[in-house]
């Protein structure tokens, strides 16, 4: 801690001594000018110097200059080219707003960035998603969703339909940090993985970070999915919503005080139950299943250098019929940006998250059994970036963690008996401490690299644990219990985490890339099933379960054609994985307080290549992505102690997506893919035990075999009857085809026996038809109200 | 949790179950030993025979090995077979001491096989009892719903399992219970079995497509089991219902029978001596509760 410090110190220093030319800096915000929402990632050019910075997560740039007079450019994917003469005698501040493009032309624009941004940017392995392409993906049921949307980016799969979660580069579901303005989510899924809990009206930013992950991201192993909450609208009330198969949404934003408090409400509810209640037999009544989310953000610019931003979720899935489920996510965050200097940004967050699920059986006072479980999170942290100058741009941070587990508040009631089976409060702090320089050498090369220190603490009070050796396939034994007090370190890890990026200009149309990066993961969510489900059991590192470690290396070629029409790229990774855990056979991972001793250790690896080719302009465009990859893991007691796929490999992944705009009224999509089928393992042999049909593998192999591979095509065609940019409402049909060609996509394949008793192989398509579906969204500006 | 996943996405969605063509890798035939002995007067069994394609169950009886029960002290039962694959005995006075360890073993092809197993003490069943009760899903509005009544014995540790027959057929349903509760590591003890547990004699109606009626004859078996036999056992059980979003990859079945060269080929399947108390009843619409 002491010598990060102490680096930090000197390399400020040294920065600063080799600063010899006096210059002045122009700082300030970039917005759209109608909503007054900043924008992320905006282009700041100097034409005449030819240099320029990028707005950061809060629309805010700086750039340092020699005193003259400048043509200032600014340009923004999706919006008009701007460009202004600024005279800088002194430092000075300026917000600058630029107009929307959507209202002018017709283009669809599939990019969220500058035009030659994937060349000249150190960035890799990352990808920005507009969300007003998300909104024009074709979705199951017409409800367009960021998660399987970034599915169908390169390196991005999912081990299959409804499934939660996403695995990226090889990595499974809970290597990925998955952050709602910062706070994470634990559970990003609605009905298992249907639909993620994103409301797609109240998202601004979408971005995900395969690889190259900068130092000021940390925790977890693979994958940084930053999803940023849309500011609500400064300047006039407006309202979305959309009426869909499934559910509805709602959204309204706009100012308090113009220009100086917005904010934004926005809701969802499916309503299944609803409309399935005439179909349901009358003891089905009392059934539930639905779900919910509100999500809401208020902001308020105090002065110049400070703004303070609040932002919630509150989401919930409920299913009931004779017993009770349910699971769900809040959190909330409290920012406030403050500006030191023209040159010193800082952000201070705190964070809480809290994801839990709730069961509940039983039909009478005397016989009852209820369980929760929940994990909290709570977090403080300070983030700076300091704007050395136009080629040099100086990260730090520090990052405080509390974690509070409950593995499990159980209550059976048994013949009137109360049994309480509830586990302990599991309780973790993690400090980390980090700094990166972003450094443009000369005008071709770039570096930026940094250092992460994280510390870990498990903490008391609580029981823990010495388990003894175990022959292969049985609970290790308990040898020792001991009594940890509150605030007592059981167990302790201290890691640094490096992080380097290099990007070398070849010219203006093509680059090359490379980027290591380590990581390191204090918890775990350990899943025995293939998809996870929403009881999974997240656990932190403890004196028997080592943090996951990974080691990324990526080098990528980058090529721009046709003047940045056409955008290309090919990276291949190798990760290294430690510490990775899978369940022992017969592991029961609910209310077992000796978990712990039914986890096998061991590592992974995954590595491959992935093809990207996106047209971003015109009213044809789109792109194709392409990932060749393997994942694999190798655990001591499994596949006879031998490297084995992991249960969302694919070896293949296809991915085309295309929009095309036909007239000014209707727009159509599509998108194909093809997947390898994953892994699984079929049996050799059977038996019969106490009149039972046991299937074996002869030869003890896991994941030998696979599944048929997975094809879908989806249409979607979209007819705003209303175009005029001043209508105050504008309304929008979507008409969509999901699986276009009615294939019934295999998830999983198992062996079974038959109504007459004769074993066969049982394929579970989870969508097993065409599903049409239509659905309204609608605008409501209240400015243009009155308006003719 | 696996039911009512599937249960809401046949609700709800569009998921369907279709047999395929697979094409499985060819294993080999490998001893499998049933041997599932209760400390009674009643006929032993064990059941030999070698596995076969899963598809084909090409399964073929062994009958020529040589099984005998071995206890402590080096006394021997031996089993015949009568040229079939089933090896039995009939004990004239209860063949297993409490808490003693006792050694099957098997000979067959040149090989010899062994397994040891110990008796674990087991509670008796106080009752059963039953009613009508309404579902929420099926066919119907109502079923007979039948739980037994015992207590756990104290100490925390006791591993059960408890499987019923109705009208003499075993169902196919059995439960585990972990002292009084499904989970391990729960520390329910000395308490009633809790709900699951006693419900579990209930055949279940919407997967075995048996339900109870008036006048069925309902016997309960309790036998009390090694954690290593609960494993075993949850583990082939997981194998047999292994559908939908949340399936587990399949995995092979544990075993506790050694061939004592260990290079020599591996026998499957389990040896377990149980402690037992039965009960039956005759679920009469007269008296819906037997319990004392």
């Amino acid at each position: 801690m002491k010598n990060i410090i102490l680096l930090l110190v000197l390399i400020l220093s040294t920065l600063y001594l080799s600063n010899s030319q006096e210059n002045k800096t122009l700082s300030g915000y970039i917005k759209d000018k109608s909503t007054g929402e900043t924008l992320i990632g905006a282009s700041i050019s100097v034409v005449e110097l030819k240099t320029g910075a990028y707005s950061n997560a809060y629309g805010f740039y700086s750039i340092s200059i020699p005193k003259g007079t400048y043509t200032i450019q600014i340009s923004y994917v999706g919006y008009e080219n701007f460009s202004q003469q600024v005279t800088l005698n002194d430092s000075r501040k300026i917000d600058f707003e630029i107009t929307s493009s959507s209202l002018g032309t017709d283009e669809i624009i599939v990019t969220a960035e500058k035009e030659d941004r994937n060349i000249k940017t150190i960035e890799m392995s990352s990808i920005a998603v507009n969300t007003e392409v998300i909104k024009k993906m074709p979705a199951l049921l017409g409800e367009v969703d960021v998660i399987r949307s970034i599915q169908l980016l390169p390196g991005v799969s999912t081990v299959g339909e409804g499934a939660t979660g996403f695995n990226v580069r090889g990595g499974s579901i809970d290597q990925n940090l998955v952050l709602l303005d910062e706070a994470p989510v634990y559970n990003s899924s609605h009905l298992f993985g249907f639909f993620s809990v994103f409301n797609p009206d109240a998202v601004k930013d979408v971005k995900l970070i395969k690889g190259g992950i900068g130092s000021e991201y940390g925790g977890r192993l693979s994958s940084i999915l930053d999803v940023r909450l849309k500011e609500g609208n400064s300047r006039n009330y407006n309202i979305d919503g959309g009426v869909g198969a499934i559910f509805s949404r709602f959204a309204v934003e706009g100012p308090i005080v113009n220009d100086k408090v917005s904010f934004l409400i926005a809701g969802r509810r499916s309503y299944i139950d609803f409309l399935a209640k005439p179909f349901l037999p009358d003891n089905l009544d009392g059934s539930q299943f639905y779900f919910y989310d509100l999500t809401a953000k208020a902001n308020w610019k105090i002065d110049d250098k400070n703004t303070v931003f609040v932002s919630g979720y509150f989401g919930r899935d409920v299913f009931g019929a004779g017993f009770i489920f349910n699971w769900g996510s809040q959190t909330g965050t409290i920012r406030w940006n403050h500006l030191f200097s023209d040159k010193l940004f800082s952000n201070l967050t705190y964070y809480y998250s809290n994801y839990d699920y709730v069961l509940g059986f039983g039909n009478d006072d005397q016989d009852r059994f209820d369980w929760n479980s929940n994990i909290v999170t709570q977090s403080l942290k300070n983030d700076f970036t300091y704007y050395y100058s136009t080629n040099s741009i100086i990260n730090f941070g520090v990052e405080a963690i509390y974690y509070d587990f409950e593995p499990g508040n159980a209550n059976g009631i048994s013949g009137g008996i109360s049994v309480p089976i509830s586990l302990d409060h599991r309780y973790a702090g993690q400090l980390a401490t980090y700094i990166g320089h972003e450094w443009n050498a000369t005008d071709l090369l770039s570096f930026k690299y940094g250092v992460r220190a994280s510390f870990f603490s498990y903490l008391g009070p609580g029981k823990y644990y010495d388990y003894g050796d175990t022959t292969l396939g049985q609970a290790r034994p308990v040898l020792n219990t001991y009594q940890a007090d509150s605030w007592e370190n059981i167990a302790d890890y201290f890691n640094l985490e490096p992080r380097f990026s290099m990007n070398y200009i070849l010219s203006d149309v093509n680059s090359i890339k490379l980027s290591y990066n380590r990581m390191v993961q204090y918890l775990h969510l350990v899943s025995n099933t293939a998809a996870a489900t929403p009881l999974d059991l997240w656990t932190p590192s403890t004196n028997n379960l080592q943090p996951q470690l990974a080691d990324q290396y990526a080098i990528g070629y980058f090529q721009n054609f046709k003047d940045n029409l056409y955008e290309t790229s090919v990276e291949v990774f190798y990760k290294d994985l430690q510490n990775q855990i899978e369940y022992r056979d017969g592991a029961d991972p609910l209310l077992n307080e000796f978990l712990e001793g039914d986890f096998l250790f061991g590592k992974g690896r995954a590595y491959g290549a992935e093809f990207y080719i996106k047209k971003t302009k015109g009213d044809f465009n789109g792109w194709i992505s392409y990932t060749l990859s393997r994942s694999e893991r190798l655990i001591e007691g499994i596949n006879n102690f031998d490297w084995f796929p992991a249960r969302f490999d694919r070896t293949h992944v296809l991915n085309l997506v295309a929009f095309y705009k036909l007239t000014k009224k209707w727009e159509f999509s599509t998108n194909f893919t093809y997947t390898t089928g994953t892994p699984a393992t079929f049996p050799t042999n059977g038996f019969f035990f106490q009149g039972k049909y046991v299937p074996h593998n002869a030869f003890g192999l896991r994941n030998g075999n696979r599944i048929p591979a997975y094809h879908r095509l989806d249409l979607s065609a979209t007819y705003k009857p209303f175009n005029k940019p001043d209508d105050w409402w504008k309304g929008e049909w979507v008409f969509s085809l999901y699986n276009v060609y009615n294939r019934r996509n295999a998830f999983s394949v198992f062996p079974e026996l038959n109504a007459q008793g004769i074993p066969q192989a049982t394929q579970l398509s989870i969508i097993g038809s065409i599903v049409p579906s239509v659905s309204y969204n609608f605008n409501f500006d209240v400015q243009n109200l009155g308006k003719k | 949790m696996k039911k009512i996943a599937l249960i809401l996405l046949t609700l709800i969605l569009f998921s369907c179950e279709d047999p395929i063509d697979i094409e499985l890798d060819n294993g080999f035939p490998q001893l499998v030993v049933d041997a599932i002995l209760t400390n009674e007067l009643r006929e032993q069994k064990v059941l030999l025979s070698l596995s076969g394609h899963y598809f084909n169950q090409d399964i073929k009886p062994v009958t020529t090995a040589i099984v005998k029960i071995i206890d402590e002290l080096g006394n021997e039962i031996s089993l015949e077979n009568n040229n079939s694959s089933t090896y039995t005995f009939f004990p004239t006075e209860l063949p297993f001491a409490d808490g003693a360890e006792y050694k099957l073993h098997i000979e067959y092809d040149n090989q010899i096989y062994t397994s040891i197993s110990r008796t674990r003490p087991v509670p008796p069943i106080d009752s059963i009892a039953w009613r009508k009760e309404a579902v929420f899903f099926g066919d119907v509005d109502s079923l007979i719903v039948a739980q037994f009544w015992a207590i756990d014995l104290p100490g925390l540790g006791d591993v059960y399992w408890v499987r019923s027959k109705v009208n003499g057929k075993y169902q196919p349903r059995t439960v585990i219970a972990f002292d009084a509760s499904t989970g391990r590591g729960s520390n329910s003890d000395n308490v009633p079995f809790i709900l699951p547990v006693r419900f579990a004699i209930t055949p279940n109606s919407t997967e075995e497509g048996v339900r109870l009626e008036w006048g069925d004859a309902l016997d309960v078996e309790l036998y009390s089991v090694s954690p290593e036999f609960a494993d075993f056992w949850l583990i082939m059980e997981q194998q047999l219902n292994n559908a939908g979003l949340f399936a587990t990859p399949l995995t092979n079945v544990p075993t506790n029978i050694k061939n004592i060269n260990p290079k020599g080929p591996k026998a499957l399947g389990w040896f377990e001596v149980h402690n037992i108390s039965r009960d039956s009843a005759t679920i009469s619409q007269d008296r819906i509760n037997n319990r004392e």
